[in-house]
């Protein structure tokens, strides 16, 4: 019984662990995506956004305040960049600030964009292609779920972070 | 065996309890990001809110200013916020800029918003010929001042792009020590002075208005062909918009007065003494036009006014004053006492916007901004 017990315990201490660290990842991922995201086209008088499709997006903004217009791109890496993750589908997000190396943000095993317009329609990723198409995105969702890298009685634990921004300079 | 069990029992305990104790840590960590994450989304709540709010002040009001830093409790919350004039970063364009704080169980929003004057929404109507527009004879006396020189919201002169201080279909009749001032078709100012009538660069008199001078104040905003189709304006003062009024008692009047403030008397009825503190359009008009206001005595009011017929102005107006009636009930005596008449094309048009037909821009209010960034 005690022994049972005790892996009862050891179990459950390893899924809250788990999580906790899925959670911490979700957090701190999203707050640093939701920090240039509310930013894009701020001070930018041509074309804001240059990227949008599901796992890419990338935009103007004059992100730090200082007068100059800077490029900022989200985008996912491959597997193969986490060598030392067990989990299959965890991928590297990266943040690539102008011209600098891009720079990991955090392991996610989803990591998608989604696009709506003035009413609230999602639109084609075929129709962001082009200019006029991505000038209607007035809104963005981003959905990034994190999972832990190693499994537990087979399943990976996740979080997710799931968040419908809506930048003020889309909009006006 | 006894004594095993008891150290295994008390092993277990001990066990239970380390773990019990890293559970519960665990979980309080959990709850403060939870809580973290909440505060982050109610301060930015607030940072917003506090900025829309600002901003409908501002579109009702384009002199609002806020140069200290002032706190405000929002939403269970905290907004700290200024309004000041500014430059648009790197450029000459002068714009205002709303600085808005968002406080929030320990965790803050800042935003910085550029916003522009909506100077293209309000308008000054074209019948407003002066600082002082009548269909009658004008007798101006006591320390009446008359000022056609234009002023900002505040009663500061703007040079060179005001008006004429009198424009009438009838006489003008300068006495005592009141004075008027002008800004002339030139573009050029004149300072307050003593006798003028008749001196066309401060006044015009005995002019005709080509299709009969307006007999009401929907024709004087510019009738159906402008979007005021007879009853607009009463209309907009019982809707009660941006804190529109309509009464037949002048008593039932809230203070200070805002949107369009439709008085209609019953025929030949006055207001006496009147406090005219407020802002906007305020109308005194019934279908006779014989509504009185009378000794304008107390309240310092910007914007647009209009009356069938107007005596004894003894307080401040910035903005302009126009008369309707033909034939005015006491004297023509617009002023005996010390008043000003102070013509300003922002008062007008901060008045006349509220009454457009909706527009585009941020704010709740009638009249909108237009924002040019948002930095969140």
């Amino acid at each position: 019984m005690m022994i049972q017990l005790n892996t009862t315990i050891s179990s459950l201490s390893f899924e809250t662990q788990s999580s906790q660290i899925s959670q911490i990842d979700a957090i701190e991922s999203g707050k640093i995506l939701e920090f240039d995201l509310y930013k894009i086209g701020y001070k930018v008088q041509t074309e804001k956004i240059k990227i949008a499709d599901s796992t890419t997006i990338k935009f103007l903004s004059d992100i730090d305040n200082d007068n100059t217009i800077d490029s900022i791109r989200y985008f996912t890496g491959n597997k193969s960049d986490l060598p030392n993750s067990p989990n299959p589908n965890d991928k590297p997000v990266y943040r690539k600030f102008n011209n600098n190396q891009p720079e990991m943000i955090g392991a996610a095993t989803e990591f998608n964009f989604a696009y709506f317009d003035s009413s609230g329609t999602q639109l084609n990723y075929s129709s962001l292609s082009n200019v006029s198409g991505r000038k209607k995105i007035k809104s963005i969702r981003a959905l990034i779920r994190f999972e832990t890298a190693e499994p537990h009685n087979s399943v990976y634990q996740g979080v997710d972070f799931l968040r419908i921004i809506r930048p003020e300079n889309l909009n006006f | 065996m006894g004594r095993a069990a008891i150290i295994i029992l008390l092993g277990g305990i001990s066990l239970l309890s380390l773990l019990s104790l890293n559970f519960q840590s665990k979980t309080t960590e959990a709850r403060g990001r939870a809580v973290g994450f909440h505060a982050d989304n109610q301060s930015r709540n607030i940072c917003n809110s506090m900025i829309g709010m600002l901003m409908s002040k501002l579109a009702a009001n384009s002199g609002y200013r806020v140069k200290t830093l002032q706190t405000k409790n929002l939403l269970n919350g905290t907004a700290v916020y200024t309004i000041k004039d500014a430059l648009l970063p790197a450029t000459t364009d002068s714009v205002i800029e709303i600085d808005v704080s968002g406080i929030y169980f320990g965790d803050t929003t800042n935003a910085i918003v550029y916003v522009s004057e909506p100077s293209s929404i309000g308008f000054v109507p074209s019948p407003v010929k002066a600082a002082i527009t009548t269909n009658n004879p004008v007798e101006t006396s006591g320390n009446l001042m008359v000022d056609g020189r234009d002023h900002d919201i505040s009663g500061n002169l703007i040079s060179n792009n005001g008006t004429l201080g009198i424009w009438t279909t009838s006489s003008v009749n300068q006495k005592g020590n009141s004075k008027i001032g002008s800004t002339n078709d030139a573009g050029v100012d004149f300072a307050p002075a003593k006798k003028v009538s008749g001196n066309t660069d401060y006044v015009l008199d005995n002019q005709t208005w080509p299709g009969g001078y307006p007999d009401s104040p929907d024709k004087l905003l510019g009738g159906p062909s402008e979007g005021y189709p007879e009853g607009t304006l009463k209309s907009i003062a019982q809707s009660g918009a941006n804190g529109s009024q309509y009464v037949s008692n002048p008593a039932f009047l809230s203070f200070p007065l805002s949107g369009v403030t439709y008085i209609e008397l019953p025929s030949g009825d006055d207001w006496k003494p009147a406090n005219i503190q407020g802002s906007g359009i305020l109308i005194i008009h019934n279908s006779s036009e014989n509504a009185i206001i009378k000794n304008l005595n107390s309240g310092t009011f910007k914007g647009l006014l209009i009356a069938d017929d107007i005596i004894h102005i003894h307080t401040t107006i910035i903005g302009a004053v126009v008369g309707l009636t033909l034939f005015p009930s006491s004297g023509n005596c617009i002023g005996n006492g010390s008043g000003d008449v102070l013509f300003s094309r922002q008062a007008i048009k901060d008045a006349t916007a509220m009454t457009s037909s909706g527009s585009s821009g941020y704010g709740y209010a009638r009249q909108r901004m237009e924002v040019i960034h948002w930095y969140e």
